[in-house]
């Protein structure tokens, strides 16, 4: 049993094919993990890679510590079961189990107690003097499965294993194969394009769509929060119904005048500057429920189509927003009548939003920006004149900009804390009106106190809140940032070196370099990358790191004579704010 | 509507009687035709006096075993049965010779990729189109140069170096191996070696014994190669050696011909099972 390590794996075909692109992945020891996604989207192709039969075009694999780029397949290890089983037909089953081993120049004695152990795991004792075409389809895939439970191979690779089999059998098998992977406790990576092997198989599942990756992550943690439409609408099934919507303050209008209000979950989750865009709104049928006259999102009049599944109905709808129709399924009596008016409310908890443009999903704020008067006076930056932070000018390299009257602060959402860890720092009291659990940590969405604002937090998993709660959050001064009326960040928090005059900017490669026979500086210390340049009014403020790997903070003014080598840089190289 | 459709199966099951009668009387017309020289050629063996003048009709005048006790006693100008011996050893070592060049080369060109496979195979297949005398010339000269003339280890050369020129049989067979079989094998620890002992020759045994039945037959029946490189009557071949039988010799030529067949014949019978068995069924689902 051993780890399995992915980086930046790809590979292209001859005629510059590109089946799988920058796949990076770490399987832990044990780990069952599931690599879905539709036909042609280079699951298999990847799996391949691990197991060597498919030449890596460049990236690196690792099976336990070993570098296994170069490695033949057969010494790489590992066990797998092919699609269509790959038995050795002119072979018995006792012969096709113990192939491996006598390959590996087992003793007899061994062999013979191998293959009844695990022909007794399988089931499968009967049939060890048959010949593979003497069989069935699922004893077959058992064989193939013995063939690779008799040796303690570092990882268990299967290739849609189970796409051969009947409903009925891959039920079963199904579930068998995840007994097993409980007993052997192996590292087990599985492929396979039917979401619902995926879903109840797998610790983690990687979704790939044209050989790139689209979300690694728990089966749950997919459904709940998939990054874009197409994993959204790859798992699941029914799939989940997607709609054109334009954002109006609080409101998704479906057309003119049906709307669905937000949630404050939803409507803390999303960026402010999406007022007035075209999204993609999710809603998976089960989502839907029906509602009273009084309180409903849609009144349905027609019914396209009712598909009665004993313990669900689906019900296919024409709403605005989409050209396909749209699936509900609702728990409802068989027997219940589903003509006339249908009024039906949405789980708005629930929904997914989605840019139009390329599909991605919402992102929770990364960042908090809180509107704030900001002065700055010897030392002390005042925010809203009631908190005030003493010595700030220390770590601002706008000792000069005194004054903010629509400015921000801007805070990052996981630099929260909800205990103080120094006396400094800036206090905001909040209301949690809503939360999201996620497999790593809990992100919750509060209002400020008094103001109204929204905030974004992420505690870890252990921290708790419940709707409602007041919470203090302190967040340390560092990690404070001061931003101008259009949210650009007008601060770093690094100390400033005393103004440099002798210094040249070169390229070398794609970084530029600022060459500096400044005295500040040692002989070792001549060559500091550019990181990035603040462009003020009368200076320009250069961030650059040195061979020590030191941020440093230089000021220039503009006469200077290396001024046109960063006007170089500027142009060649977009400067973007942290 | 019961007797409409009584009616329909019989004229169904007529119908199908009156198929199969004509296809049955097709084949055993044709069958006459392909027997017939066959036949006669048999029946001549057994004439008495020999001449081919004698057969009057289909049969001929009087029958006896003369000419087949002749062909193995009679041997001070026709030496048939050292003729036989050359044959023998001819066909033999090119059956092994070139069964193994011939396997040899299909299952590299089916299983391994390498940069010169695809112009290999074309290759192959415009030489495979020229007849093999046209060369004749330079094996000649060749034969001549190597001091193999006269030689049936020359003629044995020939054979099996020209044989895997006609691979593609084999190369179609291996070919429907699936490639999961190998790949299964590989991760299973086994080296190419051991891939080619324990998985494709047992898989291979069909196109094994086609390839060997093939090889063996092409000399023995052979006559344009050995009639220009043996001289020495000693050194000849059964089919050299009957075309040089005399005019009145004809019941000796049918019965030299008729004993020849009987090997391959029984081999064939012994064989056809092997060729006509898909091993492969079971590997995969089917």
């Amino acid at each position: 049993m051993a780890k399995v390590k992915l980086i930046d794996v790809s590979k292209v075909y001859k005629g510059n094919v590109r089946a799988v692109s920058d796949f990076n992945l770490e399987i832990e020891d044990g780990e069952f993990i599931i690599f879905v996604g539709p036909s042609g989207c280079g699951k298999s192709t990847t799996l391949r890679m691990i197991a060597g039969l498919e030449e890596i075009t460049s990236g690196k694999i690792y099976i336990g510590d070993t570098l296994v780029n170069n490695i033949e397949p057969k010494d790489r290890d590992i066990a797998m079961v092919f699609q269509n089983y790959a038995l050795y037909p002119h072979m018995s089953v006792f012969d096709n189990l113990s192939y491996s081993l006598k390959c590996h120049h087992e003793k007899k004695e061994v062999i013979k107690e191998k293959v009844e152990k695990v022909a007794k795991l399988l089931n499968i004792q009967e049939l060890l003097n048959r010949k593979p075409r003497e069989l069935s389809g699922g004893q077959r895939q058992r064989v193939a499965l013995g063939r690779c439970l008799i040796r303690q191979p570092k990882a268990f690779l299967f290739d849609e294993p189970l796409s051969n089999l009947d409903a009925k059998l891959r039920v079963q098998m199904r579930s068998e194969i995840s007994k097993l992977h409980k007993q052997v406790q192996g590292t087990f990576i599985y492929v396979t394009h039917d979401q619902t092997e995926a879903m109840t198989m797998g610790d983690r599942i990687v979704v790939m769509k044209d050989g790139f990756v689209q979300q690694i992550d728990t089966p749950v943690n997919l459904y709940e929060h998939p990054v874009n439409i197409f994993v959204a609408t790859f798992l699941g099934s029914p799939q989940m119904n997607i709609f054109k919507v334009k954002l109006n303050k609080d409101k998704l209008y479906f057309s003119d005048d049906i709307y669905l209000k937000l949630s404050e979950k939803t409507k803390n989750k999303m960026i402010d500057g999406y007022d007035g865009k075209t999204l993609s709104l999710g809603i998976r049928p089960s989502d839907f429920d029906i509602a009273n006259k009084s309180d409903y999102d849609f009144c349905i009049e027609k019914i396209d189509l009712v598909e009665k599944l004993g313990n669900e109905t689906l019900l296919y709808l024409t709403l605005p927003g989409r050209e396909e129709s749209t699936i509900v399924s609702l728990k409802l009596d068989m027997a219940d009548d589903l003509k006339g008016p249908l009024y039906l409310k949405v789980n708005k908890d629930k929904i997914h939003l989605f840019n139009e443009d390329d599909e991605s999903i919402l992102k929770i704020n990364d960042y908090n920006f809180v509107p704030s008067k900001l002065s700055l006076e010897n030392d002390i930056l005042h925010i809203d004149s009631k908190y005030q932070i003493d010595n700030f000018s220390n770590k601002c390299i706008f000792s000069e900009i005194k004054q903010f009257d629509n400015g921000y602060i801007r805070i990052a959402s996981d630099a929260f804390k909800t205990k103080k860890t120094n006396k400094d720092d800036y206090v905001i009291e909040v209301e949690v009106c809503a939360k999201d659990i996620r497999s790593k940590s809990n992100v919750y969405f509060a209002k400020k106190i008094k103001d109204n604002i929204r905030i974004t937090f992420i505690c870890p998993k252990d921290e708790h809140y419940e709707l409602g709660d007041k919470v203090k959050l302190y967040v340390p001064i560092n990690e404070i940032s001061i931003c101008d009326s259009d949210k650009n960040v007008l601060m770093v928090d690094e100390n400033i070196v005393k103004p440099i005059i002798d210094a040249n900017i070169e390229m070398y490669g794609k970084e530029y370099y600022l060459v500096t026979q400044d005295k500040q500086f040692s002989k070792n210390n001549k060559y500091l990358l550019v990181e990035k340049i603040y462009d003020l009014n009368s200076k320009m403020l250069l961030r650059v790191i040195n061979q020590k790997n030191e941020t440093l903070t230089l000021k220039i003014n503009k006469n200077n004579d290396f001024f046109n080598g960063l006007m170089i840089y500027t142009k060649y190289k977009k400067v973007k704010n942290r | 509507m019961r007797s409409f459709s009584n009616s329909k199966t019989m004229n169904r099951k007529v119908k199908k009687v009156l198929v199969a009668i004509a296809i049955y009387c097709i084949l055993i017309v044709v069958c006459g035709i392909f027997f017939f020289p066959c036949l006669w050629l048999i029946l001549s063996s057994f004439s008495s006096t020999g001449s081919l003048y004698d057969v009057q009709g289909f049969f001929p005048s009087s029958f006896s075993f003369d000419a087949f006790i002749k062909l193995f006693t009679d041997t001070s100008q026709y030496n048939y049965p050292m003729w036989l011996l050359n044959t023998l050893i001819i066909a033999i070592c090119n059956c092994i010779l070139s069964t193994l060049l011939i396997i040899g080369t299909a299952y590299a060109i089916s299983y391994f990729q390498f940069k010169a496979r695809k112009s290999l195979m074309k290759g192959a297949l415009v030489l495979s189109m020229f007849p093999s005398f046209m060369g004749m010339t330079v094996i000649y000269i060749l034969m001549t140069q190597f001091n193999f003339v006269n030689n049936i280890w020359g003629l044995i050369l020939i054979y099996s170096c020209t044989a895997p020129l006609g691979y593609l049989v084999q190369k179609g067979f291996f070919d429907t191996i699936p490639q999961s079989i190998y790949e299964a094998a590989k991760i299973d620890g086994a080296t190419n070696a051991r891939i080619f002992t324990t998985i494709t020759l047992p898989l291979a045994k069909p196109i094994i014994v086609y390839t060997a039945l093939t090889s063996f037959a092409w000399p023995w029946s052979d006559f344009i190669l050995p009639k220009l490189l043996l001289i020495n009557k000693d050194n000849w071949t059964v089919a050299v050696g009957l075309m040089q039988l005399q005019q009145n010799e004809f019941a000796r030529f049918a019965a030299g011909s008729v004993f020849i067949a009987i090997p391959i014949v029984i081999l064939y019978f012994f064989l056809v099972k092997y060729m006509v068995n898909g091993m492969t069924s079971g590997a995969v689902k089917g």
